[in-house]
């Protein structure tokens, strides 16, 4: 019967109280701890029934991974935006020195050979003034980096800051002490973001539904139908080909929780401040029932197993809450302190009891029992951090778990070093205890149970920042006592993945290396208790990626740790069916193995590594190896094909997101700079020297024609001989293939020709040109009274030719326009241009103000001619360049004005527009080869465009 | 300069390296050998403030390994971290803080430590034996306290390999154990009641009896607290096994006859008597749970006429304010007092404890049927309450007979006009009893498994929330068709007496 309670328990000593001094951190290994007899009712003499056992027995299931590491579930579909702050950063201890604090600025004053260092110290009064007086406006008028700002700082020191410096780096510590223990250990992840809820299991197959949260920011909520079955090979397997069905919320989801009740399954969720209950069942969709918002943090959510609908919320506050579904809120309790000393910790946590209307509430210090039909003075101590539960000092309670559907009167209580198993019928006192030994406290866990009687449950116990996973097994609770079974068995972390992966470039190995390390989020196991018996433990990692792993039940040996009584005899039978495989498998060793075929494969395969990697260890003994080998073969270490074929899928996508979220914010940081400077150094000319003469002579022309200030070039040097450059090669001139393509490949456009030659861009092009053109037109109305000003910028604005060609491209699309409202082009041009005349006017008007071109604008006034307007509209335009370099421009202009380009009217206005094109992009120099390409390209282009219309447009330009 | 060795045979395949076979070269320190217990210094993380720094702090915690007598790790502080935890080592592996005290020497012992634990977690236990030897060069170490612990280490790591290495036979685990003795004083009585009880696991309880009787008497100074009640724990099972041996004999001697007891066997008999008893007796008076103890001490006392004493024993197990809160020891109460026929008021008594501290428990149904068969009404009234309080939990919920007796309970208190009770106890449950017990779903499944339980439980709640409930309308509509006379009857009884009813008059 399930209610029954244990007739006899383990006998233990109770002292109720703080806990004691800490003994000893042995862990748990070695240990019994109690015994008592039980009498076993079949036999007829007393002698042969009495069969004594151990609290913790020897005997256990054996469970063996099938693959050696946790294979990725999913391929990655996050990538984290910005590199994770490790725990080292933060817990730097080495000295941080201020730059007043450093030697060589007390010794500066005295080191004479260092006096070049006084120009580097010294800052102008003038820059000092400046800034004080700009200190008052709250930008920083300064950038951060500059040489200034760092003696300015030196200078002025305290006085300056908002915030003391002192004070100031006393809360950065503290903050960075509260990010290192948030590293270290995030409540807020208590309970895990990650179950399986199971729908329907058969003999060979199981389907159920994985929930879990995905997205970067963790916030979508995920239902995806996973099934178990077996392949091929009567292996089981996860079929994950369903398509999740998805839910986006607005904060990120900590904790998921869920409970069947009559067939149907009720999702409690957690995030921050909010909390929100989903349901499902095999047939139906995830429906989203109802959503909470919390004034205070949310720490836990669980869904009552007994009653549908129903749910309790923990707040940061103290309180918690009875939810059930359309009746809203009910408080259960709240407790300002903790419950049993004061600890100060917000952290709570309730869940049900085998009552349905009493409810566990949590803190750090303990468990209580709370009775809402009596109200709320009627509380009962179910467990509390002390000497009655054989606790350490500093030992706090990091996740109870009601064990609902194991066994509805007990609670598994995990802290720091322990595991408890706690029965509310026999409260303060635990059932059980294992010493977990994990390096970070299990936040995570999920309790397993057989559906036979006597059967033996299965924990599995999950840390946040080391992403363990521990098993335990323990069995009774109902007529026997709980009994522990075997010692804690570690499963493999996602992170042992690392060790089977083809070897990647440092940089790849890094940032998977950080991805797999990553914090864990959760913990999900699948039990198949049918058939093949199979428990699946799925993982969760705070980035969002799932493992999982497969371990399977060895059947032979059940029995292989209890040591028998006759003397001499070998103790447990698993070594045997060991040895038979071994040597099936020295035959198959040469045989090219295909894995999962067998597990004497997988075996021998482990077998080759292990005896590489031993052989590799210099000075290990021969012999040992050998034996070393023969023995310790229990497990394939090597993944199977498949297996390793899901990790490097997994792998590769990730690292394709990453590079490609790198690609994008590495566009910010293009510039880099490669420094020459060291690239010939004196050392290396002085080396030759020693070596050879004629460097030597070299070396001193050089430096004489250097202590000249002269130019190194032939006339200067003679002893180089003149190497006569080459004539220069007109790509035109080849006209074959792979000359274009060099010539494209000489300036840079190599992917580009390409990409033209196979016709990769037309869409693009096509789409480019459509959109350059709807631009244009919308761009049209506002501009055309505007349009000298569009001119003009394309003169000014350096490189800018497409606007420029935007602008002639839009009088084309006018002409196109007026085409419609009189039919000649020439008419409408010409109207055009009068136009433009018009606003270059107004412009003028307005620019009359200013003083310094007031001049010139005169003087364009008294020549109106249609020449010189470019010139004059360019001037207008010169009120935003520097002085000194407005006069070289204005100089050149004039330049330009006493030499205007003679145009024939007949030839085009190519010749024309030329210099100016030029001038402009080439900053001065003469008309390149290069650049006139450019042009006569683009010319060339528009002038394909133009179609006909051409010559007239460009006498619309000569117009000016 | 003693040397260890655990000898083992290896089957005849596996090569001439043994790997059971550790030899150990290093110092033990023997029992008489240890300087007066050098305590180890107070914990310094408590004392850190929010005031320090953080180099100073992890300069601290660092100091704190040192200490500490795990030397890998380290505490964050208390000042700011929610709770106690293990700083990883990477963190300090990074630091500029000189470490005098980690040496190459135990760096490699730990680094060894750690690779036979990772083997042990994995059950390797090949690779864990091989390892173990080389760990046994810590015992060279130069200060007492790290041999101390390291002895122990060795020891507990040690019995767990030799309990599942494969190749492990029980000599290993007897020589290892004996070794093991002189690990230390303070170490002394656990490893012998360890090993005592290996023995006792493996059926071998005669030489389990010689190893307690031994640490039974040992005696070596000043002994700790702990040690009291390791030697506490030692004379309880030394008692309890004298106590089987006693049953043994007793029942040879029962087989024979009573007429064939001589005067030697009953002395003998007496004996073993006599020193299970004192045994259990000092086992028993500290606080604990002490179950298998009482039981057999009480059935020492019953046996040669102490009811008084077992008596007792038993109240004082179950009503003394230092014990934790056992229900065995009411369940043993009632029990004993049932066996000797006491009273069922005194019965009634005991089980009313009970039913304060486990209202879910099997005793409830013979508390239940013990208030029956008083003629108070008081009772009666709260028979039914302990019924409701049975269903109240999960494990009982389909419980069929449970469900009967509600029923036939339900009927007499209504035949006898005291719907009330009824009532009372319906007020408590009714806003979560509709949808724990009574919903849609479970008319449908009760009904399918076992109709007339379904029926049963539908005029239960017919009785509790008129007919109009859909349990009762499921099972109804489900029912008519196989026994329409029955259900008629039903609907009609339920329409007279249903609690609405009772409202409404």
């Amino acid at each position: 019967m399930d209610s029954a309670f244990p007739y006899s328990l383990f006998p233990s000593f109770y002292d109720p109280g703080p806990p004691d001094r800490n003994p000893l951190d042995l862990g748990g290994w070695g240990k019994y701890e109690h015994v008592q007899p039980f009498s076993v009712e079949a036999g007829e003499q007393q002698e042969a029934e009495l069969k004594w056992s151990a609290l913790k027995s020897l005997t256990q299931e054996s469970w063996e991974p099938l693959e050696p590491v946790a294979v990725p579930l999913l391929p990655a579909k996050t990538v984290c935006k910005f590199r994770p702050v490790s725990l080292e950063e933060l817990t730097y201890t080495g000295r941080i020195m201020t730059a007043g604090e450093r030697d060589e600025m007390t010794m500066g004053a005295l080191n004479f050979t260092e006096q070049g260092k006084a120009r580097q110290t010294a800052i102008s009064v003038n820059h000092l003034r400046t800034f004080t007086e700009r200190v008052k406006q709250r930008e920083c008028p300064l950038s951060s980096g500059s040489k200034r700002a760092r003696l300015l700082n030196l200078l002025l020191r305290e006085s300056v800051f908002d915030i003391p410096p002192n004070l100031l780096a006393e809360n950065i510590h503290e903050e960075m002490k509260i990010q290192r223990n948030k590293l270290l250990f995030d409540h807020s992840a208590t309970g895990g973001a990650l179950v399986y809820c199971p729908f329907s299991k058969g003999v060979h197959f199981e389907e159920g539904c994985l929930i879990y949260p995905g997205s970067e920011s963790m916030n979508s909520l995920n239902f995806r139908k996973i099934k178990l079955g077996l392949d091929d090979d009567k292996m089981p397997k996860l079929s994950m080909k369903f398509k999740p069905v998805k839910f986006k919320l607005n904060g990120r989801i900590h904790q998921i929780d869920y409970s069947t009740v009559e067939e149907e399954a009720y999702v409690g969720v957690r995030s921050d401040y909010h909390c929100g209950v989903w349901k499902l069942s095999q047939e139906v969709n995830p429906s989203a029932l109802q959503v909470v918002q919390m004034a205070n943090m949310a720490t836990c959510i669980n869904v009552s197993p007994h009653v549908p609908g129903e749910l309790v919320i923990a707040s940061e506050c103290g309180a918690a809450y009875l939810w059930i579904l359309d009746k809203g809120l009910q408080k259960i309790r709240k407790e300002t302190d903790n419950l049993y000393f004061n600890a100060q910790l917000p952290w709570r946590w309730c869940d049900f009891t085998a009552h349905p209307r009493v409810y566990m509430y949590a803190d750090r210090t303990g468990l209580d029992l709370t009775d809402v039909r009596a109200g709320e003075t009627c509380n009962q101590t179910l467990f509390k951090i002390g000497a009655a539960a054989d606790c350490q000092r500093g030992e706090r309670v990091i996740l109870p778990k009601h064990l609902r559907d194991v066994n509805p009167y007990h609670y598994l209580i995990t802290t720091q070093n322990s595991a408890y198993i706690v029965d509310e019928r026999f409260p303060t006192v635990p059932v059980l205890k294992w010493v977990h030994m994990m390096e970070s406290p299990p936040m995570f866990a999920q309790v397993a149970c057989g559906t036979v009687r006597n059967r033996t449950n299965k924990i599995v116990l999950g840390s946040q920042r080391a992403q363990e996973v521990l098993l335990l097994q323990y069995s009774g609770g109902m007529q026997l006592p709980c009994q522990s079974f075997g010692p804690p068995q570690k499963l493999s972390s996602i992170y042992d993945m690392m060790q089977h992966l083809p070897v990647r470039l440092p940089h790849q190995h890094e940032v998977v290396a950080e991805r797999l390390h990553s914090a864990g989020a959760g913990l999900a196991t699948l039990y198949h208790c049918r058939g093949k018996k199979t428990l699946s433990v799925f993982q969760l990692s705070a980035v969002g990626d799932l493992f999982y792993q497969m371990l399977v039940r060895k059947n032979s040996s059940a029995n292989g740790q209890s040591v028998s009584g006759a003397s001499r005899a070998r103790v447990g039978s698993n070594h045997e069916p060991n040895n038979s495989i071994l040597s099936k498998e020295v035959q198959s060793i040469n045989h090219s193995t295909e894995p999962r075929l067998e597990g004497a494969e997988d075996l021998a395969q482990g077998e080759g590594e292990r005896l590489e990697v031993n052989s590799s260890l210099s000075g290990v003994d021969e012999q040992r190896v050998q034996s070393f080998i023969k023995q310790s073969t229990n497990k394939p270490s090597t993944p199977s094909c498949a297996a390793l074929a899901m990790c490097r899928r997994w792998i590769n996508s990730f690292l394709k997101k990453q590079k490609k979220f790198q690609s994008g914010s590495d566009m910010l940081h293009k510039h880099s700079v490669f420094s020459t400077k060291r690239l010939f150094s004196c050392k290396r000319f002085k080396k030759g020297k020693e070596s050879n003469d004629a460097y030597k002579e070299v070396w001193d022309k050089m430096k004489a024609v250097m202590e000249k200030k002269e130019v190194l070039c032939h006339s200067t040097f003679p002893i180089l001989d003149s190497v006569s450059v080459p004539d220069l090669v007109d790509p035109s001139m080849w006209r074959d293939e792979l000359s274009e393509r060099l010539t494209a490949a000489w300036e840079g456009k190599w992917s580009e020709w390409w990409a033209e030659k196979l016709g990769v861009n037309r869409d693009k092009k096509i789409q480019a040109l459509r959109a350059k053109r709807r631009r244009e037109k919308l761009a049209r109305a506002g501009q055309r009274s505007g349009l000298s000003g569009s001119f003009t910028s394309s003169v000014s604005n350096l490189s800018d030719f497409s606007d420029f060609s935007g602008w002639s491209r839009s009088s084309v699309v006018d002409s196109e326009h007026g085409d419609y409202l009189s039919g000649t082009e020439s008419n409408v041009l010409s109207n055009k241009s009068t136009e433009v005349k018009q606003s270059i006017g107004t412009v003028t008007e307005e620019s009359r103000q200013e003083r310094e071109v007031q001049s010139n604008v005169s003087v364009v006034e008294q020549s109106r001619t249609p020449m010189p307007e470019p010139i004059l509209s360019q001037e207008i335009r010169l009120v935003g360049i520097p002085k000194e370099r407005k006069r070289i421009l204005q100089n050149y202009l004039a330049a330009l004005e006493d030499h205007p380009p003679q145009p024939s009217e007949g030839d085009d206005g190519i010749s024309w527009s030329l210099p100016l094109a030029s001038s402009t992009q080439m900053s001065f120099a003469e008309p390149s080869q290069m650049a006139s390409t450019c042009e006569m390209s683009w010319l060339s282009s528009s002038q394909s465009q133009l179609g006909p219309s051409q010559p007239k447009k460009k006498r619309a330009r000569m117009g000016f | 300069m003693s040397t260890l060795k655990a000898p083992c045979t290896m089957t005849p395949e596996v090569v001439s390296v043994s790997a059971c076979t550790w030899e150990v070269n290093g110092r033990l320190p023997g029992n008489g050998t240890l300087p007066g217990a050098r305590g180890c210094s107070g914990l310094s993380w408590f004392h850190i403030n929010g005031e320090l720094k953080m180099d100073d702090e992890v300069a601290e915690l660092i100091e704190e390994r040192d200490h500490s007598t795990d030397e890998e790790r380290a505490w964050t502080s208390s000042s700011h971290s929610e709770i106690r935890l293990h700083l990883p080592t990477s963190v300090l592996q990074f630091q500029n803080v000189k470490d005098g005290k980690q040496t190459g020497f135990r760096r490699t012992a730990q680094t060894c430590l750690n690779r036979i634990h990772k083997a042990v977690f994995h059950h390797q236990w090949h690779t864990a034996a091989e390892l173990m030897p080389n760990y046994f060069q810590i015992l060279e170490d130069n200060t007492t306290r790290k041999q101390r612990s390291a002895g122990q280490v060795i020891w507990r790591m040690g019995t767990a390999i030799l309990q599942h290495h494969p190749n492990s036979c029980i000599e290993d685990i007897n020589s290892f154990a004996g070794k093991m003795k002189s690990i230390g004083v303070k170490h002394y009585l656990k490893v012998c009641l360890e090993y005592a009880i290996h023995l006792l696991c493996n059926g071998k309880m005669d030489e389990a009896y010689r190893e307690l009787s031994l640490a039974e008497t040992w005696r070596y100074g000043e002994q700790s607290a702990s040690q009291q009640k390791v030697l506490k724990l030692i004379q309880g099972y030394r008692a309890l096994i004298d106590y089987y041996t006693w049953v043994k004999k007793n029942s040879g001697v029962q087989e024979r006859g009573d007429d064939a007891v001589d005067s030697g066997t009953a002395q003998e008999m007496h004996n073993y008597f006599r020193q299970a008893s004192i045994g259990l007796h000092d086992a028993v008076q500290n606080p604990g749970v002490w179950d298998p103890f009482i039981l057999s001490y009480v059935n020492l006392l019953d046996f040669y006429d102490g009811f008084e004493e077992a008596l007792k024993v038993l109240n004082n197990y179950a009503y003394d304010s230092r014990f934790p809160p056992n229900p065995n020891a009411h369940v043993y109460l009632y029990e004993f007092l049932k066996k000797h026929g006491t009273s069922p008021k005194k019965l009634m008594k005991v089980l009313r404890v009970l039913y304060q501290l486990v209202p879910s428990h099997e005793l409830m149904l013979e508390f239940n049927s013990l208030l029956l068969e008083s003629k108070k009404k008081k009772h009666h009234k709260e028979a039914l309450g302990v019924l409701f309080c049975l269903l109240d939990f999960p494990t009982w919920k389909e419980n069929y007979s449970t469900w009967k007796c509600l029923t036939k309970q339900m009927k007499h208190a209504i035949a006898e006009g005291h719907s009330d009770w009824i009532k009372e106890q319906w007020e408590l449950r009714q806003d979560w009893w509709p949808a724990f017990h009574f919903s849609e779903y479970r008319a449908h499944k009760n009904f399918e498994e076992n109709e007339s339980y379904a029926c049963r439980k539908a005029m239960i709640a017919g009785i509790l929330m008129g007919k109009g409930c859909k349990y009762f309308i499921i099972v109804y509509r489900l029912g008519r068709k196989v026994q329409k006379a029955k259900l008629k009857k039903m609907r009609q009884y339920v329409k007279d007496h249903s609690l609405l009813q009772l409202s409404e008059c």
